[in-house]
């Protein structure tokens, strides 16, 4: 989940340095390079939206500006009709600014397992804060070793009893440099339900980041969301005034 | 014959005071009898009227994958060239029309999520005097003009004013975020609980809000006559090009609306069966006692050598002349009954002047009972039947008497 609001909300600093041979990471290590590849001081990144579902396909231009994870501004840029609708995500409060009806939303608690602009993408996927490892029992089932050829980390990560998870079994792969490559999510009976990948790693400034993000659900043939980052801007500092509902009005 | 029946006519003045209690209480079971088929006759009739003719519709138009669906996308396209087409067809009395769709409803106070129903308001009007439901505030008007009308149990929730901007948000069909503003001009009550907790536009602002020009969810018409429902389907099933598009009767749409149609006459036959089960033990018990007291006189005419067989007769002529003077006196009873409801009519209220609310069907409180004259030979059938079964039994016993024994007997 983590991944998702990072994708969308912000982008790393840290560059990610490459493990040391001699010096194995724990599974934390992992998970933890993965979302902290996101939680940033502040970042401006503009992105583009491509959602296909077996009704219609929607393109979007979009630009969100964060501060650190708890903080995130999106501003829809295209398409027209659409341009203007501002989502303001404050720690796990998501409201949205509707410029047609100069209104600010509060998304309600009802809705917040609906979609995200129509995509994939749910609201609370946005604001989940369950880090993996706090909800989950996590277990490498595969580690990159000389001799090996796959040089990946896979983790099996099952929800502790008594967590309110929707998900059976989540595997995650991360690349030797601790890089995402993909999550799989199983539901209780262990069907594959969804697939996140990571892709088309780029460099910003010595930050290694992955500039495409997909979520392809296993249940719905041919449908997709995919984000690709068109630019990425970690100097432009970002004030805190920002993320206001009367800053949202502007 | 003529004989027969003066024996008989004159056996049945003989103990006028036995013919009249027995007639009396035959009469009382005739109007009993005309009395609840006309009531349920009538019951049922508004019934059928409230929920199939007003709400259902006798035809139901519907996109095939909507029903199990109740997806938005699931729409019949092209609507309005559709419902035009229906207009012009023979045997249609009504065609109204419906988009559905799920939203927020936020007024100044607070927000909930609703069920929003776009409406052709003249339709509804006519289908079902929607106007009346209105209690506060006015119905929409036939030009859209972002007007809503809200549920009562949502605008007492919500908190809502007439007069207020509502402010509606949703998913559009096309995965946009859709929302808009839309003045309270009224509040409704219609009984029905998922009714009175939504809102309902005029369906052109639904469609613009939903992205979905011209398509509606269902499709209702009405028939001219209930019997013709049948034909009017296949006609439109002629008109209906798409292969998305289904028509439905009433009863193909909800099966369980015409199962409980039919248990009104199981349990109206059920009811006379009982009534007249009564009735001619009555019958049974007065004919046998004629018997009884007649057996000397009986004896006498056997031995005068009138054949058994006449005797029969007389016995079931009799049975029959009652079961008519009965019949006058009952369905003058049930006629006065019938008329006094017709013009009185029913408090189905209990008393308060509440509209009756059932199954979300809203029953005036005064239900008038229509002259249902055609309704009244069942029961008078039933008398006859009754009456000449239970007198078969005495009759059989009075020809079987043996004359000599029957002319000793006291």
């Amino acid at each position: 989940m983590k991944y998702i609001q990072g994708t969308l909300f912000a982008c790393g600093l840290v560059v990610v340095t490459t493990t040391p041979a001699f010096a194995e990471p724990t599974i934390e290590e992992v998970l933890m390079a993965a979302d902290d590849l996101f939680r940033k001081e502040h970042s401006i990144v503009t992105m583009e939206m491509t959602v296909k579902t077996s009704r219609y396909e929607r393109n979007m231009k979009m630009k969100a500006v964060a501060l650190g994870t708890e903080k995130t501004m999106i501003t829809i840029l295209e398409p027209a009709k659409e341009a203007g609708t501002v989502t303001l995500k404050v720690d796990n409060n998501i409201w949205n600014y509707l410029p047609k009806v100069d209104r600010v939303m509060k998304v309600p608690a009802g809705m917040m397992g609906g979609s995200w602009m129509g995509s994939h993408v749910s609201n609370d996927d946005l604001v989940r804060e369950n880090r993996f490892s706090e909800d989950f029992d996590a277990k490498f089932i595969h580690i990159p070793t000389d001799g090996n050829a796959e040089k990946i980390y896979e983790i099996e990560m099952v929800p502790k009893e008594n967590t309110a998870v929707v998900w059976g079994k989540i595997v995650a792969r991360s690349r030797a440099d601790m890089l995402p490559l993909d999550v799989k999510y199983y539901d209780e009976d262990g069907t594959l339900k969804r697939i996140d990948k990571f892709e088309d790693i780029k460099d910003f400034d010595g930050v290694s980041l992955p500039t495409k993000f997909s979520v392809l659900p296993q249940d719905k043939e041919g449908e997709y969301t995919t984000m690709t980052y068109t630019s990425v801007d970690f100097t432009t500092p970002v004030s805190a005034d920002m993320f206001s509902l009367q800053a949202l009005r502007k | 014959m003529s004989f027969l029946f003066s024996i008989a006519w004159r056996n049945v003045l003989r103990n006028g005071k036995r013919t009249l209690i027995t007639a009396t209480a035959m009469a009382v079971s005739v109007a009993i009898c005309i009395f609840l088929s006309v009531f349920t006759n009538q019951f049922y009739a508004t019934f059928f009227d409230l929920l199939v003719t007003q709400q259902m519709g006798h035809i139901q138009i519907q996109n095939v994958d909507y029903a199990k669906s109740k997806a938005l996308h699931d729409t019949i396209q092209e609507g309005d060239a559709l419902i035009e087409r229906l207009q012009s067809l023979d045997g249609t009395s009504g065609v109204s029309a419906k988009l559905y769709g799920n939203v927020l409803v936020s007024g100044a106070e607070d927000s909930a999520g609703a069920q929003v129903i776009g409406i052709l308001p003249s339709a509804e009007e006519t289908a079902r005097g929607a106007s009346s439901q209105i209690i506060e505030g006015t119905y929409l008007s036939d030009t859209p003009a972002k007007h809503a009308i809200a549920g009562v149990t949502l605008y007492e929730d919500l908190e809502l004013k007439i007069g207020e901007e509502l402010f509606v948000y949703t998913q559009a069909a096309d995965g946009s975020m859709a929302y808009d503003l839309y003045n309270l001009v009224g509040v409704y009550k219609s009984g029905a609980t998922m009714l009175d907790r939504g809102i309902q536009l005029h369906v052109s602002d639904l469609q613009d809000l939903l992205i979905l020009p011209s398509q509606y969810h269902e499709i209702l018409v009405t028939d001219k006559e209930v019997a013709h429902i049948e034909a009017l389907q296949a006609d439109i099933t002629n008109l209906v090009s798409a292969d998305s598009v289904g028509a439905k009767t009433w009863w193909e749409t909800s099966p369980q609306t015409k199962e409980m149609m039919a248990f009104q006459e199981v349990s109206e036959v059920f009811f006379l069966g009982i009534i007249f089960f009564i009735a001619g033990f009555g019958v049974l018990n007065t004919m046998l006692m004629a018997v009884f007291e007649r057996t000397r006189e009986i004896g006498v005419m056997m031995a005068l050598g009138l054949q058994r067989i006449k005797i029969v007769q007389v016995i079931v002529i009799e049975s029959a002349l009652l079961a008519a003077l009965s019949s006058v006196i009952g369905l003058a009873m049930g006629g006065i009954i019938n008329y006094y409801l017709s013009v009185q009519g029913i408090d189905l209220s209990g008393g308060t002047g509440e509209p009756l609310q059932m199954m979300g069907l809203n029953f005036d409180p005064t239900m008038y009972v229509a002259m249902q004259v055609e309704s009244y030979w069942v029961p008078v059938m039933g008398l006859f039947v009754i009456a000449m079964g239970s007198s078969l039994w005495p009759a059989y016993r009075a020809s079987n008497l043996n004359p000599v024994d029957a002319i000793r007997s006291e």
